[in-house]
């Protein structure tokens, strides 16, 4: 029987674990590092900033051609005719598809399609399709969606959702409480906006197997799909994603330009490429539902909370999956809520970035403020009295300290400085089921391998970490290749699961490795391979002291190669049930012009495990900055009359630039999490949770009026001080 | 975009000479708004004439060549020192990549933002249509104008514009048909349905140079602007205000508004308001006030007269300061 030391100083425990024989011992509180949890840069840093690095979209070959569709410009009709004859007569054109009879119920919708010899060609031929609609009505908003006689999207009604339960018991509870608050908050669509366009290469060789370069977030869902739309046995395809230029939730698959793509490829027997122009993006590759979110919140006087009912509409364009995470977070007598999801004439949303929770905890943080303010207390005091999380609870007063808190406003003349603060929870998500090359060379090489992608956070760089740390050599030695399906299965990187779930496997992996080279070495130079342990590059505790480099020359064999699972290495106590965060905001709101200017940022995050210093870090920023974006900036702003999106770019689809940053101040939490023998948590979703919930309140705080809908633009704030 | 033939001319007048022989063609200075109108196929012209390599002749101070960029044009000390609003007009302009390469004549004839007119999935009377896809109450107008025409709700997009009218430059243009110079003011016409273009210039015809006059109203000069994002972004609501002033009070005024209508607005009631006055805290209200009394604006964007009449207080604050 052994000890595992997990949590954090100031708040350790003690848990009883046996370690079983075949199972990487877990790394602990008490483990001494010497390559995680420091700063490494990425291993491919230098391939992406020189351009070396071969994103999806940078696959050419010379016999390449091109692929697009043409989308409609309702959102709701009835495809009449397509006359497709003059796009197709064009010289240069060599495929082509259309969709008559279609019945289009968003914008954007692919109406008909073309593959050609170039981009140019392309672009004339799409221009000759004829096209006639019967115009249908639409709805685009949740309102109008909902108002009697509106067109119904699909079949069945529009408005979706699951009953809310346990109303009576709020309502109870409410009536015994001093205070009840009341408002409604509301929020925008956001749309992914990913750097790289979604979209694929694909290319047959003569032997009928094929490869597909897609930006993807799963290369594995990719591959099944791909096989399925081009009618090819799944062990006939590859995919390939070396690198991806982000995907926030709306990569999981293979969609419909991709299947287009296939088809052209196969049909043509000619590599074939579409990724899609940032206009079909915006439209019809994923968004962040909106949300209405009617609040009934009410406390003691003495600062408890007590009850919380949330009544929430909103739309996924013509898919379902709007809701809110709301009530949440904080210790209430009795919460619940009713969510309804209704359908519009829009593109579907998808998940994005930690669905449900920066919409939700914008309202929640929001009415935790007003019902402070109804109670005269101050909105941080009142949050820590009704906190039982052991992580949350040690971050609020360091989050407070850094942003220098303040209860009252700051400013004089017309520009008023505000405090405010949010927090978040997300799940440990770690899953079993990934599976990890680990390889060692003769020649000293270490190579790690695993099928699925780099979403952008750093996989690759992690994976090399961990290895590097568990085979006790230093992290030059390690190579890893990720994104090829021939390689052993990996998540689809979504719900934050990617880091928490292959460390244990990677660490796994190295350890399977080291143990047989480790066995080889003691039969060569004498020892107990139990006894031997290899540490920063030696081997140790052998009859002589050798370097791993004339360990691996000594193997009696080419490579050693084994594959590390999940079994087993995932039944380890854990530390806290959430991963906690909070961030604080000091914002600067000119009051004559509504103009609101974030000066600063403090993210206060539980990391578990630190696996990489710099891209915890960096997974910090990205959350605050988008979370800042979607706070002050972003909307999919539709044409009501036509349902067409009239911001579909991206100077008027407003994401936060350079000059809008403030300073971002991260405070890392390491937190010995266990849960796995890695102990590595969820980071990338939650970091972005709290951002605008923390804005808004400093925003509201600074002007003493409150914006409670997103994104808080100058005539919200205007009309809010009542000057429009 | 649709196939064109592309030439690149020496000067701006044999630039103008070869327009006069083509029947569907444009011009392009940096063509950073062009190559969008392109690609968008808002515009299909048959040829594209150059105007990046025209040369420009030796610099004569308060001269500015059409082909200069905003960036060159923002380091021109002599337009810092006498005429600070076109300095600061160009200055706070688009992005440094985009003030790099955008012109000073193509930043003047550059298209409206209104995205129904950059769409052509929208009616546009601007391009023709019978309808206008902005003027209705479901329409999306944010960013449109608060002084609509009853035509066309486009808000003219040029920082430099209201600047050079504030400061009294003159447009020198050149057409084959015979060369003239104006008022910065009166390059701006109203929209018409089926026009695209915003100025009076005729086919073919080019702005070769703009001339800034060494005045005191143009030294008295300053430019703000608002706009919803610091990066990237084009301004919402600009002024750019003038005045001279002598014995204590002002004796010539221009106060021109950016944003707010299908063209550069000069606020003539604002500038009244002021004249024979002196200039202080009374007189600036008065004159804010004035300048958006006759302010129709849309369901969404009404907030643009608040921050607009703020704007106007901010600058003349702003020159009351000034020496
Ligand atoms: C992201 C972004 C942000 C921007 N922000 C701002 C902003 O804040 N403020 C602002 O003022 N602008 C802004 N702009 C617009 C930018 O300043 C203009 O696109 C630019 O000034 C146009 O100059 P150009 O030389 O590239 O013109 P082009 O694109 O080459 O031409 C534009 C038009 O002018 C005509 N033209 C060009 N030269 C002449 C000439 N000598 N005589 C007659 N006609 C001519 C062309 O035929 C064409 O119709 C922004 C643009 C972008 C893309
Ligand atoms: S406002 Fe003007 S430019 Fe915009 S759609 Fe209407 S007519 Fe066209």
């Amino acid at each position: 029987m052994s000890d595992l030391k997990l949590g954090f100083p100031g708040n350790e425990k003690n848990e009883n674990f046996e370690t079983p024989d075949n199972v990487a011992p877990p790394w602990d509180a008490t483990t001494k590092f010497s390559v995680m949890g420091k700063p490494h840069p990425r291993l491919e840093a230098e391939d992406k900033v020189t351009g070396r690095a071969k994103y999806s979209y940078d696959i050419r070959f010379p016999d390449l051609i091109y692929a697009k569709m043409l989308r409609s410009p309702h959102a709701s009709a009835r495809v009449k005719s397509i006359d497709i004859s003059k796009a197709k007569a064009l010289p240069g054109v060599l495929y082509s598809e259309a969709r008559q009879g279609l019945t289009v119920r968003y914008a954007g919708q692919g109406v008909a399609g073309i593959a050609a010899e170039t981009e140019e060609i392309l672009d004339d031929a799409l221009a000759l399709i004829e096209v006639e609609y019967e115009v249908l009505p639409c709805a685009v908003t949740v309102e109008d969606a909902m108002a009697p006689g509106a067109p119904q999207v699909l079949n069945g009604p529009n408005v979706g959702g699951r009953p809310g339960r346990g109303k009576e018991r709020v309502d109870a509870v409410h009536k015994d409480a001093d205070i009840v608050v009341e408002a409604e908050y509301r929020t925008q669509v956001q749309t992914h906006s990913c750097f790289e366009t979604h979209g694929c290469v694909c290319k047959f060789d003569d032997d009928g197997s094929l490869t597909v370069w897609a930006s993807t977030q799963s290369t594995f869902f990719t591959k099944t799909a791909i096989a399925r739309a081009a009618r090819v046995r799944p062990e006939n395809v590859t995919v390939i994603t070396e690198h991806m230029g982000g995907g926030f939730g709306s990569k999981f698959g293979a969609d419909d330009w991709d299947r287009f793509c296939v088809l052209a490829a196969r049909a043509t027997k000619r590599p074939c490429r579409y990724l899609l122009d940032r206009r079909a993006e915006h439209l019809i590759a994923g968004n962040r539902p909106d949300s209405i979110q009617k609040c009934r919140f009410s406390a003691n006087k003495n600062g408890t909370l007590m009850g919380a009912w949330v009544e929430s509409w909103g739309t996924a364009g013509v898919g379902r999956g709007a809701g809110v995470q709301n009530p949440t977070i904080y210790r209430f007598r009795a919460a619940g809520s009713e969510q309804k999801d209704v359908r519009t004439h829009a593109g579907r949303g998808r998940a994005f970035r930690a669905p449900r929770h920066p919409q939700g905890v914008f309202a929640l943080e929001g009415m935790i403020d007003e019902v402070a303010f109804a109670l005269g207390m101050d909105p941080l005091a009142l949050r820590q009295k009704n906190d039982a999380h052991p992580v949350r609870s040690a971050q609020w007063p360091v989050g407070q300290k850094a942003i220098g808190w303040r209860k009252t406003p700051r400013g004089n003349g017309a520009v008023k400085i505000g405090y405010g603060c949010a927090g978040s929870r997300w799940g440990h998500n770690a899953r079993p089921g990934d599976a990890v090359r680990c390889r060692i060379g003769k020649d000293g090489s270490v190579l790690f391998a695993n099928g699925s992608q780099d979403l952008g956070t750093g996989t690759r760089t992690l994976i090399a970490i961990l290895g590097a740390e568990e085979l006790g050599v230093p992290l030059s030695f390690v190579d890893v290749r990720l994104g090829h399906t021939t390689d052993p299965y990996g998540h689809a990187s979504g719900g934050s699961v990617t880091a928490p779930s292959i460390a244990p496997v990677v660490k796994q992996a190295a350890w399977l490795a080291k143990r047989e080279l480790l066995e080889h070495i003691a039969k060569k130079i004498g020892g107990d391979p139990k006894k031997m342990e290899l540490t920063d590059g030696d081997v140790l505790g052998g009859k002589k002291k050798i370097t791993f480099k004339q360990a691996c020359a000594l193997l009696p064999v080419d490579s050693i190669d084994v594959t590390g699972d999940s079994r087993n290495v995932f039944r380890v106590p854990r530390f806290s049930r959430e991963v906690a965060g909070v961030q604080f905001a000091r914002v600067a709101v000119d009051t004559e012009t509504g103009l609101v200017k974030v000066q600063k940022i403090v993210s206060v995050q539980d990391c578990g495990q630190i696996v990489n210093e710099l891209t915890v870090r960096s997974q910090m920023l990205g959350g605050v900055i988008q979370g800042l974006s979607y706070a002050l900036f972003e909307n999919r702003l539709l044409d009501r009359n036509t349902g067409d999106m009239v911001n579909a770019d991206l100077l008027n689809y407003k994401i936060a630039g350079a000059r809008d940053m403030p300073e971002i101040e991260t405070i890392p939490f390491n937190v010995a999490q266990g849960g796995t023998t890695a102990g590595v948590s969820s980071l990338g979703e939650p970091a972005t949770v709290p951002t605008a919930g923390a804005i808004a309140n400093a925003v509201s705080h600074a002007i003493d009026a409150r914006v409670r809908s997103l994104p808080i633009t100058p005539d919200k704030v205007l009309a809010a001080l009542g000057a429009l | 975009m649709k196939n064109f033939a592309y030439y690149t001319a020496e000067s701006v007048p044999a630039a103008a000479r070869a327009l006069a022989g083509m029947k569907n063609a444009v011009a392009k200075g940096g063509g950073t708004d062009l190559l969008a109108l392109l690609k968008d196929r808002v515009l299909e012209p048959d040829e594209v004439v150059s105007l990046k390599g025209a040369k420009i002749d030796a610099k004569v101070a308060g001269v500015i060549a059409a082909t200069t960029t905003l960036a060159e044009l923002a380091a021109d000390p002599w337009i810092k020192k006498h005429a600070p609003a076109v300095h600061v007009a160009a200055d706070e302009a688009a992005t440094p990549q985009i003030r790099n390469v955008a012109t000073v004549g193509g930043n003047l004839c550059q298209s409206t933002r209104c995205w129904y007119y950059r769409n052509k999935n929208f009616a546009c009377s601007k391009r023709g249509d019978d309808a206008c896809a902005a003027l209705t109450a479901r329409s999306q107008h944010r960013y449109h104008a608060v002084f609509p025409h009853v035509a066309c709700a486009s808000a003219h997009a040029s920082n430099l514009a209201p600047a050079l009218i504030a400061v009294a430059a003159t447009v020198h243009c050149v057409h084959p048909d015979g060369d003239r110079a104006l008022d910065a003011g009166l390059l701006y016409q109203d929209p018409a349905k089926g026009r695209v273009q915003d100025t009076i210039l005729r086919p073919g015809e080019l702005i070769e140079r703009i001339t800034v006059p060494d005045s005191p109203l143009a030294r008295r000069s300053t430019y703000v602007e608002f706009r919803e994002r610091e990066s990237f972004d084009f301004s919402a609501v600009s002024v750019a205000a003038a005045v001279h002033i002598d014995g204590g009070k002002v004796i010539d005024a221009r106060i021109v508004l950016g944003a707010v209508a299908p063209k550069p607005l000069r606020a003539t009631a604002a500038e009244q308001a002021l004249v024979g006055q002196p200039l202080n805290a009374a007189t600036i209200e008065k004159a804010a006030a004035a300048a958006f009394a006759d302010a129709r604006p849309l369901s969404d964007n009404k907030y643009k007269v608040v921050i607009g009449r703020r704007l106007v207080m901010r600058a003349l604050a702003g020159l009351k300061e000034m020496r």
